[in-house]
């Protein structure tokens, strides 16, 4: 499933966000989304989840304008793991897993063979048992991408899945993701804050910062011109030992 | 897992029989006490009774224990629902001041004789429903996004609240003749239950009933944020407005059936959720019975504590609920407020 963003024009209480923007998600991808902060990335993510307004013809998923498409619909098609999910009811993780399959006739049947698929490919079978509000930030990141993959759509969108967790589970949660555009062939937007995940996992990234906008693949789109354009920051580029891919280093 | 089944099992047993003995209870219990095996002769319809008992069991208690049960199903799930949909722990009906708005409608219905014009009972409720509508208006408006910000969303019950006794006070002070008829929904009793009052109520509420219980699922999903529950499928802002209607409803027919009852739908759904987990499946009909049950316990002691007076049951209520709140708000989190 690709996504086209068509001369997107979206304001919030008069001041424009974006200016007739063009964008494509490509399927099966690991798609990045980097700018500084209040650039309006999360804004674009819920223009696409239609969880804001926007004009006819401004966004496409698969041709066809998601103002045409039903709630119950595009909830089938992408799924959305929000940024700091603070609000957590005090339920097990395979009863928050299981809220996901609300659109199906399987919810909160004792045996469910899709939750129990996505607990052990996100090996989380220990977690199963336990509350989430009892949950470490890495654990719970990953049960609530868990129940994101259970509503089992095409799409999954993330609002910075790597903030406040340490250095670890940042890899951890990156190489989750990437996995799952390879394994079970979904595409994957993220909005990110460190040029360096981006730099190692994303196939594709879109860059923004106030009227400006840019998007292609993670290495021809990050260089040192954009990121003293979109950041004002220096940088220094050197190869990554473990990866063999591009590292940056930045300064002011 | 099997232990907490079987601890389920037994706390359901306890309350089955609790329920038959407050049942029994209200039926025999009152200012005049009537054994049980002339209670069983009156059901019987045997000739031996006293006329003035049967009057008392058929007319009076039979008809009283029903509305108590109904009105106490009906808060208590109210208030469950009213949690969930403010995403708050501390709100119910009566703390938001819909209860208050309801029974200002009544008052206001009794005291210039609207009640005449629609007739009877449906006026009442008529007007009941009709303020209960504009309070949560005002509430959710005043709330506005904030509705999970415990301070906002109790300030604004308070202020409403506060609001509308003073109108109370008002229309007391220039009808004092009616004095008896408005402090009476202000407390609230079951003294005038009726078998004409639940014929016309009793359907309402049950089909409102039903309604909330097939919405477990919708109102589980609700318990995310709403633009997580959005994205799982849901219409989060036509199943709110939806749900607020119908408690809402639930609620002034309540008002209009019994006057103001507190805090039966703070109490019951957190024991409830204390007991048996958040998950609405469990959450509605448990409240249901609990609430049927508390309500049921709290008018026979409205009736039985002090001999030969009645305590209006919203005072009693008001005396365990008012401490039950005090223990959640210590218990909730400081950041959530």
């Amino acid at each position: 499933m690709n996504i086209k963003v068509n001369e997107l024009n979206y304001s919030y209480v008069n001041n424009p966000i974006f200016d007739s923007i063009n964008l494509e998600f490509s399927k099966n991808k690991f798609h990045g989304i980097l700018g500084p902060n209040g650039c309006g990335k999360t804004t674009l993510l819920k223009t696409i989840l239609k969880l804001l307004k926007v004009n006819q013809d401004s966004i496409y998923i698969n041709n066809e304008d998601i103002l045409d498409i039903e709630r119950y619909s595009l909830a089938k098609k992408i799924s959305y793991v929000e940024q700091n999910s603070t609000q957590l009811p005090h339920i097990s993780v395979r009863d928050y897993i299981n809220l996901s399959r609300y659109l199906y006739n399987d919810y909160n049947k004792e045996t469910n063979e899709t939750i129990n698929n996505i607990i052990s490919l996100l090996k989380i079978e220990k977690l199963e048992l336990k509350f989430i509000d009892e949950l470490s930030g890495g654990e719970l990141q990953k049960v609530i991408i868990a129940r994101a993959l259970s509503q089992e759509t095409k799409i999954l969108i993330l609002d910075e899945p790597t903030a406040n967790l340490d250095p670890l589970h940042q890899v951890e949660i990156m190489n989750l993701l990437s996995n799952l555009v390879e394994e079970k062939q979904i595409t994957i937007i993220t909005t990110l804050h460190d040029i360096n995940l981006a730099l190692s996992y994303c196939d594709n990234v879109v860059l923004i910062n106030k009227d400006q906008i840019i998007q292609g693949p993670t290495k021809e789109v990050i260089n040192k011109t954009n990121i003293k354009n979109y950041f004002n920051l220096n940088s220094h580029f050197i190869k990554n030992p473990f990866t063999d891919k591009d590292y940056v280093i930045l300064n002011q | 897992m099997n232990l907490n089944k079987n601890r389920n099992k037994l706390i359901i047993i306890f309350l089955i029989i609790l329920g038959i003995i407050l049942v029994t209870l209200s039926i025999t219990k009152g200012s005049v006490k009537i054994p049980i095996k002339e209670v069983i002769a009156i059901l019987f319809n045997q000739d031996s009774v006293s006329k003035s008992h049967k009057l008392i069991i058929l007319e009076l208690r039979i008809p009283r224990t029903i509305s108590a049960i109904m009105v106490g199903m009906s808060l208590a799930i109210s208030g469950a629902v009213f949690q969930t949909l403010f995403k708050n722990p501390l709100t119910e009906p009566y703390l938001l001041g819909i209860s208050s708005g309801a029974a200002l409608g009544v008052a206001i219905a009794s005291v210039f004789g609207f009640v005449n014009i629609i007739g009877g009972i449906w006026g009442t409720f008529s007007f009941a429903f009709v303020f209960a509508i504009l309070t949560a208006l005002i509430i959710f408006t005043l709330a506005g996004k904030n509705r999970s910000s415990l301070t906002i969303l109790l300030l604004s019950g308070l202020a409403i609240n506060f609001f509308l006794s003073a109108l109370n006070s008002l229309l007391l002070y220039f009808n004092k003749d009616k004095l008896e008829n408005i402090i009476y929904w202000q407390m609230g009793s079951f003294n005038l239950s009726s078998y004409e009052k639940i014929i016309v109520t009793m359907p309402i509420m049950i089909i409102l009933i039903i309604v909330l219980l097939s919405k477990t699922k919708e109102l589980d999903v609700l318990l995310l944020s709403d633009d997580t529950a959005t994205s799982i499928g849901l219409d989060v802002k036509k199943q709110r407005i939806r749900l607020l209607l119908i408690t809402t409803l639930l609620t002034s027919i309540c008002v209009g059936l019994a006057g103001v009852i507190g805090f039966i739908g703070l109490i019951i759904p957190h024991i409830v959720k204390l007991l048996f987990g958040v998950k609405h499946k469990n959450v509605l009909p448990l409240s249901l019975y609990l609430g049927a049950i508390f309500t049921l316990l709290c008018d026979i002691l409205s009736r039985t504590l002090i001999s030969n007076t009645e305590i209006p049951i919203g005072i009693i209520t008001a005396l365990f609920g008012a401490p039950f709140f005090l223990y959640i708000l210590r218990k909730t989190k400081v950041n959530a407020l």
